[in-house]
């Protein structure tokens, strides 16, 4: 028997949540499903596998000790994401649009046989546009047929309130650091690289991609030698932003990276002020953060992180990369 | 056959059925037993408290012949087919889906056939609020000739996003949120009908995390039950709903109020380890502050609100944290709230909110008075700062002997001296005639149409306007404060973005205030020095920002008691 496969890593979806795998065996042999769930949870916690496994469970032809097979042709097509009767729906672009869900709905609604069970997966639901959303409100409340709804999203605050309570809610637990960092090293990868990395992605197989990403590495060196300027009041810090640290971000997703690295390391000086010395990400910089927030005040590292925090939230509202940084600089540098 | 949901197995079918609504079940029934119902209704409030099921049970008693104190019988022809979803003289619209001008004109053509089954006809708008400019004109005009045996029943979350010209024409029901005690109580009752057994603190849970929507709250105890193999436990109601338990709670509060950071954070980490939902602990948070701060000024109430949650720590935190502590508190978790909602690293937001609520009253006593700790370098910014402040302070008067003079007034920070940044300028002449004639009425206005007139602007011109509100209005300008100097350095001198505004304006409110900018950074101090020099008492509160919290706890206390009830005392 073929077990299913999360991402390319080999962690399969029984191991990655073992718990939510038996409550939903439970609730497909009982025929017990409810119309709508929101799955919510990280990158890389098993959000599309649970999905997509439960979808299997309920077309899969080669049904055994109530696990779908992996290999009929109901459960391939229903990997590959070519099955008629489970459709699934991505952003296109930034958003997922309001025809995206007309069509959605019009799909169900031509062929909704009485009986002729349905699954619908929208991923990255928080991306809906407003209007999709609403849209999408009256079609979760009295669904044709009989139609299995999961909305996948990693931050579920940013889910429409009218839509969350249609929904039932099933938060994916984060995968314990512990566990990730131990198959991270199992990979050959180092410990303090596997340190930074849990907590940039949770997703094993994201995170050895970084690991052998040469602009990565020399983001994280580069984002190191900004933020200790910036800690000593050089206003070199300042030029960096252009003449290092932009060239390395071309892509949203590199900037937010970016952002992420920088917050990490505003958060491990606190961290080290507060003896919580285990706990921080960029583990081979611990001496040189420990010498240089001696001269810092609390009060100073807690501004330090709330402007970093700001960061990504500035990003959001499409201001250029560049400002954000420049602007974070100098208000952070004492002059 | 999939499962069906408790909430719509147990969707209310008669208006005694419906929780938490008293006033307006009373009224509306008093208006089917007299024969005296409007053409067209509101219901406003929050998601599931009961707008739809009480439009529906409404078109049921109205139209039902064997109605008996205004409740329908829900036996006869009329009352089926409506609880179906079959009867014609019913239409339900979905107005997030339908909301183009076409869909609304189909109304209004066929609006004026008689109803063909049943006695009146009724059109249950929902979610009237997604209608576009057109489709609410359109059904202005039915509105302003209603038909004969006609009843519009408008549902909307947002009723701001409605037209004033509609609002006046309709009877508008607020809905209020479903008390804990409510829902726990309704929730007893279907597990009682169901035979399914539960333990009491679970429901407790389900209550509380359902945050006064009943429809939440049977979708959340569905899952419990699932959970559970038909039986609701403590365990599975914390799981489902990743709330932490009340223990975990107080010790965490005690910690950040005793400053103990080191200890808070290894609590916080041990929650974050347990998968806990981050946003959940901080509604639980504040929930927590607002209880105690209830319980210091009257015990009594708390003990019927809360649901037996006082024991012996939750008395103990009460005398020994002071008022201030957890106004603050409850300040900081709406800060990080809001922060909060945008990122994917949410156990970082809670680290940070750990070191501020156990450092926060450091930090007070630092920024009032210089001679805590601080270095050299420090001390002399303040230093600076406080002499430009003065030196703002006399240009300030001057500038208000010489009312009508044009001046400006540069107030850079001391600290900041890099010449890369443009910085704001502040032309006082501008903004003290906006705060003369600031009234309440036009900044609320604006704070509610802001939103939606940032929607309207060009992505870059947002990009700009994003970090920016109005703070002080008066019926012909606006005050605007940005968070950053540059954007709002960058926004006064963009007259393309100060037309669209203009535009914008004029298409929202029909008025086009001229806009002045400010940083939030200038805007306490102008405050505050034009109250000074001005003696303004008048307009004084018109600009006076009222503390969130307090509004929390009033509203909060409100829900419950009534408004007679309910005197706060602020010291
Ligand atoms: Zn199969
Ligand atoms: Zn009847």
């Amino acid at each position: 028997m073929t077990e299913m496969v999360t991402e390319t890593s080999n962690i399969t979806i029984q191991e990655l949540q073992p718990a939510l795998i038996e409550h939903f065996k439970k609730l497909t042999t009982m025929n017990q499903l409810a119309h709508a769930y929101l799955f919510a949870g990280q990158e890389g916690v098993g959000k599309i596998e649970l999905s997509q496994w439960i979808a299997m469970r309920l077309f899969c032809t080669a049904d055994e000790d109530l696990k779908p097979c992996g290999v009929c042709a109901e459960c391939r097509r229903i990997l590959s994401g070519n099955h008629p009767d489970v459709v699934v729906v991505k952003p296109d672009g930034q958003s997922i649009k309001v025809d995206q869900i007309r069509f959605l709905k019009s799909e169900f609604s031509k062929s909704g046989v009485e009986g002729n069970q349905k699954v619908f997966i929208i991923e990255k639901a928080e991306s809906m546009t407003a209007s999709a959303a609403n849209s999408l409100l009256k079609f979760l409340e009295e669904p044709v047929g009989t139609v299995t709804a999961f909305l996948l999203t990693e931050n579920k605050n940013q889910i429409l309130p009218t839509i969350q309570s249609r929904c039932q809610l099933v938060n994916f637990a984060a995968l314990s650091q512990d566990k990730l960092i131990q198959s991270l090293l199992n990979k050959g990868v180092l410990k303090d690289q596997a340190n930074l990395l849990v907590h940039v992605t949770e997703s094993i197989s994201r995170a050895e991609e970084l690991s052998q990403d040469e602009n990565f590495i020399e983001m994280t060196k580069q984002v190191w030698n900004w933020f200790n300027k910036l800690l000593k009041n050089d206003t070199e810090s300042f030029i960096l932003v252009q003449t290092k640290l932009v060239p390395l971000v071309k892509e949203k997703n590199q900037q937010l990276l970016m952002a992420d690295l920088i917050i990490l390391l505003a958060r491990d000086c606190l961290l080290v002020r507060y003896n919580r010395k285990e706990q921080i990400s960029f583990s081979d910089r611990l001496a040189e953060i420990d010498k240089v927030i001696q001269l810092i005040s609390d009060e100073k590292l807690v501004e330090i992180l709330d402007n970093c925090l700001q960061i990504k939230n500035l990003l959001q509202t499409n201001i250029a990369f560049q400002s954000v940084l420049e602007s974070t600089t100098l208000k952070l540098i004492d002059l | 056959m999939s499962y069906q949901a408790l909430y719509r197995v147990w969707r209310p079918q008669k208006f005694s059925d419906l929780v938490g609504q008293d006033m307006i079940t009373r009224t509306l029934k008093n208006a089917i037993m007299t024969h005296q119902t409007s053409h067209a209704y509101i219901f406003n409030g929050p998601r599931g408290t009961g707008k739809t099921s009480a439009a529906k049970i409404f078109a049921k008693a109205v139209n039902c012949h064997f109605q008996e104190n205004g409740e329908p019988c829900n036996k006869c022809e009329t009352c089926v087919a409506i609880t179906n979803g079959q009867l014609n003289d019913v239409i339900e619209i979905d107005a997030a889906s339908n909301n183009g001008v076409e869909e609304i004109r189909d109304i209004r053509d066929k609006v004026k056939y008689a109803p063909t089954q049943a006695d009146f006809k009724i059109y249950i708008i929902d979610e009237v609020h997604m209608l576009s400019t057109g489709a609410f004109n359109a059904l202005l005009k039915t509105l302003e000739e209603p038909p004969e045996n006609v009843i519009f029943i408008l549902a909307t979350t947002e009723p701001h996003k409605i037209p004033a010209t509609i609002i006046s024409r309709t009877q508008k029901f607020d809905f209020k949120r479903i008390t804990p005690a409510d829902s726990y109580a309704r929730m007893v009752y279907i597990l009682t009908e169901k035979e399914i057994e539960y333990e009491e603190p679970a429901l407790k849970v389900v209550a509380k995390a359902a945050e006064g929507g009943m429809r939440d709250a049977l979708s959340i105890l569905d899952q419990v039950i699932s959970f559970g193999d038909n039986k609701v436990t403590l365990d599975n109601a914390l799981l489902v709903t990743g709330s932490v338990t009340q223990d975990k709670i107080q010790t965490y509060v005690t910690e950040v109020s005793q400053k103990e950071t080191t200890q808070a954070l290894e609590t916080i980490q041990e929650i974050i380890d347990e998968g806990k939902d981050s946003t959940r602990l901080i509604e639980d948070l504040i929930a927590y502050g607002r209880d105690l701060l209830l319980y210091q000024q009257a015990p009594a109430l708390i003990n019927q609100l809360e649901l037996g949650m006082v024991d012996d720590t939750f008395k103990t935190l009460s005398q020994t944290i002071s008022a201030e502590f957890l106004y603050q508190m409850i300040n900081i978790l709406n800060e990080v709230q809001q922060q909060m909602r945008f990122t994917t690293h949410p156990d970082v937001y809670l680290e940070v909110l750990t070191i501020r609520l156990s450092q926060f009253s450091t930090i007070e006593v630092v920024s009032d008075n210089s001679q805590s700790g601080l270095n050299q370098e420090a001390a002399k910014q303040i230093n600076d700062l406080t002499k430009t402040v003065e030196t703002l302070k006399k240009q300030l008067l001057n500038l208000n002997k010489h009312d009508n003079q044009h001046q400006t007034v540069s107030v850079a920070k001391p600290k900041k001296n890099v010449t890369t940044q443009k910085k704001a300028t502040l032309n006082l002449s501008q903004i003290y005639p906006i705060l003369d004639n600031a009234t309440k009425e036009s900044l609320v206005q604006l704070k509610q149409v802001w939103p939606e007139l940032l929607q309207q602007l060009s992505v870059t011109q947002r990009a700009i306007m994003q970090a920016s509100e109005p703070v002080a209005a008066s019926p012909d300008s606006v005050l605007v404060s940005f968070n950053y100097d540059f954007l709002a350095a960058k926004a006064s001198g963009d007259t393309e973005l100060l037309d669209a505004l203009g535009n914008g304006l004029d298409r929202l409110l029909h008025n086009t205030p001229k806009l002045v900018c400010i940083t939030a950074e200038q805007w306490p101090e102008v405050r505050k020095s034009y109250i000074e020099q001005n003696g303004h008492e008048g307009n004084e509160t018109t600009i006076e920002p009222v503390p969130e919290v307090v509004e929390q706890v009033v509203s909060k206390a409100e829900e419950i008691f009534g408004t007679e009830n309910i005197e706060i005392k602020q010291d």
